[in-house]
């Protein structure tokens, strides 16, 4: 208590000024005039009397000194001193302190920046109550790295994993439009259990969030908004709770803002009750336990720990596999993991930022070695003002000091500059980190930051402090000596400037070597064939026209919207410039929601292969030509694919080698087609291949598609085989047409014999071409 | 200056302290006086001794200062005991009287001069 008494009244001393010196001086008067007047008393001449008192006193001027150190803190007061000294001599090598200051802004800038980020993204801890009890649960297979949770599964969870006692939140992503009177917009809205915010540990800004009693079908349907949409769309306007908005055709209360979270996988802008959905509600929902469309985010139970919740789910989720072996195909691989949420929002970021971080140290340390290098160019020239102040009275405690005040200045001056260009580098980084990771919101430049870019300045400006060669005490006489006469000081600086530049170069070199392999990276990337051409192609995203409940209930309202569609294909088709107008979703390279299991005939999976599956997307006849997606094989879809007519789709090259097997596919058809042969029909099931529900088909069937070869098989034939588009190959067999022989099947047996021969060649030799590139 | 002894850091402050508890508020020349009179002049304090530690025990709390007319019409700074300067010289008196006992019973008896 004592002691910062004492400290407080120092401090408050060093603002005294000269009104505590006036008194101090009138103190010591005092002093002296009353030893002088007893001396007198005592028989003393005046003269002597006051002789005397000055000679006891030990001289006023020493003890005012002493005085005043005691009174303010003599080594503030010094620095000080030396901050203006420092000061002066940096004024007078402007050029010097220009270029030693701009390379440490570079690199406290850079360094700073990224250190931002990595603090808001991996760090900080989560906004979340308890954010370190929250863990994600994933499931995967081989074909998808995040698949997902159906209803029955998120039961079996719940019931089988207590130690996940403090609630399982779920949600499922899904997007809506939100109709206002300044034009419709296009939310990413997460539909949420009623227990989602309170598992989450998320507070309310305004309003309350959901609850329980908004679970189920028959509850009004609610809307919570997230802080930032809020700010968007409403400009934080805080009468907006209770307000009633539409969202796909429905009426929606909107009960809460709540407090600003990053959202994983995707940032979302409102939260919805499950009511708002009907899909949400409906027994494929409820009931499909291949129906995976929900996140899940659980609290651990107050004693549980990590390990418990990885085994409990471990053991549901094997016991899951065993009770419903279709919906987890073993060559597929399903798997689940437990992984802390804070980890799950930074993992796509982790790698990528501690490079960047890596990068910037590396920054930091050839700024640092330049700047300690210039130093010491500058110390050498300075010596002899060094040797001048040394031989002046200055001790080694007080040359260091001054070089450290003079430092100090640079490296703060550095950090200054450089909390500029991290502030502006920090925008930049954040439009980079939002497509790594959800938090990419939270990056800000606090005092946090900052602390750590003044950390970074006073050990920057202790490391160059103590660069400086000074002599050891005691060996000032030799410095003396040796005067400024040195030209380039000694072996030590020497060494030392050397092994700064091997530290430059070899840094420089990893840089370098670093942002090759990143330029090649992103060269080979933007080289990747994503298999349509991109130039010259526009696009525009269209909210869906068949909303909410309407289209499930109403088939009247597809078809209205397909005929709008449609109209405003045929009104795009007719603007001056446009050639094609396709319509499709989702966009091409962008990932769709919905994917399904694939089985075609005559492909059966070997045991513990994985099960094909394939994304679906939808597309009108011009889609393809439109995003110049090239045809391999086979048709366009035509105007009377439609509802009513023959079910069809059109498989991408990766599905199609994946469902053949990587063998072939093949079509037949003849320039006169005749009914099938009863005995081609013997002879092929002979060879257990039905071809009894087949039919002959004419040459121009197969007019608009695409093969790779073409095999003739009869003379007349090659004379009338059409051009195919795509310029195939075209090979000739001359085989006898066995019908032209009576009687028996022999001529089909040995027919069948010849291309069965024939065939297994050319599989051979194809798959041969193929392999070889 | 033969014969004269330098003062010893800390007990300073103790002599100054007991000092005011004895005579009451007093100024530094006074302070001084009672000290080199008490050690049958022994002790010589210069100024640059003297006022540092004044300023060091005010700064501290134990003793307070005030500008009062000496004796003889002079405006001179006054220092008197705290309530917490009370305290300090009890104990510092305490254990000051315990370790001269134990150094004396160490050293025994000194010859007579």
């Amino acid at each position: 208590m004592r002691h910062v008494r004492a400290l407080l009244a120092r401090i408050a001393g060093l603002f005294s000024g000269p009104k505590a010196d006036a008194a101090l001086e009138e103190e010591l008067q005092a002093h002296l005039d009353m030893e002088t007047a007893e001396n007198i008393r005592r028989g003393m001449a005046p003269e002597e009397a006051r002789r005397q008192a000055l000679l006891a006193s030990g001289g006023l001027t020493q003890a005012a000194e002493a005085v005043r150190d005691q009174r303010g803190l003599p080594w503030i007061e010094g620095l000080t001193a030396d901050i203006r000294y420092a000061l002066r001599s940096l004024r007078r090598s402007p050029a010097f302190t220009a270029i030693v200051v701009l390379t440490l802004a570079l690199g406290i800038g850079a360094t700073t920046a990224i250190f931002s980020v990595v603090r808001a993204v991996l760090l900080k801890p989560l906004p979340h109550r308890e954010g370190n009890r929250l863990v994600y649960l994933r499931q995967s297979n081989d074909a998808a790295s995040e698949i997902g949770f159906s209803v029955p599964e998120v039961r079996d969870i719940r019931a089988g994993a207590p130690s996940l006692g403090g609630g399982i939140a779920e949600w499922s992503s899904w997007t809506a439009v939100l109709q206002g009177d300044e034009g419709a917009a296009r939310m990413s809205i997460g539909l949420v259990t009623g227990n989602f915010f309170e598992v989450m540990g998320l507070s309310p800004v305004l309003g309350r969030l959901t609850r329980p009693s908004d679970d189920g079908p028959g509850v009004p349907p609610v809307m919570v908004l997230t802080h930032e949409f809020w700010m968007s769309r409403f400009g934080g306007d805080s009468s907006i709770v209770g307000r009633r908005v539409r969202v796909d055709g429905n009426s929606v209360t909107v009960i809460g803002v709540m407090q600003p979270a990053p959202f994983f996988p995707s940032r979302v802008d409102a939260l919805f009750n499950m009511v708002i959905s009907p899909h949400h509600l409906s027994a494929t929902m409820v009931e499909g336990r291949t129906h995976r469309m929900t996140e899940l985010v659980a609290r651990l139970a107050p004693a549980a720990s990590m390990r418990q919740a990885r085994s409990e789910v471990a053991a549901v989720y094997a016991r899951m596999q065993r009770d419903f072996p279709a919906a987890y195909d073993p060559g597929s691989h399903y798997r689940v993991e437990v992984v802390p949420f804070q980890q799950v929002l930074g993992e796509r970021a982790r790698l990528t930022l501690w490079l960047l971080m890596g990068a910037a140290v590396f920054v930091m340390i050839i700024s640092a070695a330049n700047v300690a290098n210039l130093t010491l160019m500058r110390g050498v020239r300075r010596e002899h003002e060094l040797v001048t102040r040394a031989a002046l009275g200055a001790g080694l405690a007080r040359l260091r000091r001054l070089l450290l005040a003079e430092n100090l200045l640079l490296t703060l001056a550095g950090a200054g500059l450089g909390v500029l260009i991290a502030l502006g580098g920090v925008r930049l980084l954040i439009a980079l980190a939002e497509r790594y990771s959800p938090r990419a919101g939270e990056i800000r430049v606090d005092t946090v930051v900052l602390g750590f870019a003044l950390a970074l300045s006073l050990v920057l400006a202790i490391l160059l402090s103590l660069v400086a060669s000074l002599p050891k005490e005691g060996t000032f006489a030799s410095w003396f000596a040796a005067g400024g006469h040195r030209m380039s000081g000694g072996l030590r600086k020497q060494r030392l400037q050397r092994a700064l530049v091997v530290v430059q170069v070899a840094v420089s070199v990893v840089l370098l070597a670093g942002a090759g392999l990143l330029t090649r990276t992103m060269i080979s990337l933007s080289n990747v064939r994503t298999g349509l051409t991109t130039e010259e192609i526009l696009t525009m995203q269209i909210p869906l026209l068949t909303l909410g409940q309407a289209a499930i209930s109403d088939p009247q309202a597809d078809v209205r919207a397909k005929e709008q569609y449609e109209l405003m294909r045929s009104e795009i088709a007719t603007l001056p410039g446009v050639s094609v107008v396709g319509l499709g979703s989702p966009m091409p390279l962008r990932s769709s929601d919905v994917a399904f299991d694939v089985k075609a005939e005559g492909k059966t999976f070997a045991p513990g292969e994985a099960a094909a599956t394939a994304e679906v997307r939808t597309a009108n006849p011009e889609f393809f030509r439109a995003a110049g997606i090239p045809l391999l094989a086979g048709r366009e879809f035509a105007a009377t694919d439609r509802a009513d007519g023959a079910a069809v789709v059109i498989i991408n090259q990766a599905l199609a080698e994946r469902l053949s097997g990587g063998t072939v596919e093949a079509r037949s058809a003849g320039s006169r087609p005749k009914p099938l042969h009863p005995a081609a029909v013997r002879v092929m099931a002979a060879r257990g291949i039905d071809i009894g529900g087949r039919s002959s088909k004419h040459l121009d069937a197969f007019r608009e598609w695409r093969f790779d070869m073409v095999v003739s098989l009869c003379d007349r034939v090659r004379e009338v085989c059409p051009e195919f588009a795509g310029g195939p190959r075209t090979i000739h067999w001359s085989v006898p047409d066995p019908a032209a022989e009576p009687g028996s099947d022999a001529a089909f047996e040995r027919t069948a014999a010849e291309l069965e021969v024939r065939i297994g060649f050319l599989l051979h030799q194809v798959s041969r071409e193929r392999g070889g590139g | 200056m033969a014969g004269k002894l330098d003062i010893q850091q800390g007990t300073l402050a103790l002599m100054v302290l007991k000092t005011l508890d004895v005579l009451g508020p007093l100024h530094g020349y006074g302070i001084a006086r009672r000290i080199e009179e008490t050690s049958r002049n022994r002790l010589s304090l210069n100024y640059g001794t003297l006022y540092p530690a004044l300023l060091k025990l005010e700064q501290e709390g134990f003793i307070t200062a005030e500008w009062r007319q000496s004796e003889n019409n002079r405006r001179a700074k006054f220092y008197a005991l705290s309530a917490a300067g009370r305290k300090r010289l009890a104990r510092e008196a305490r254990e000051w009287h315990q370790t001269a006992d134990l150094i004396a019973a160490f050293l025994g008896r000194r010859e007579a001069p």
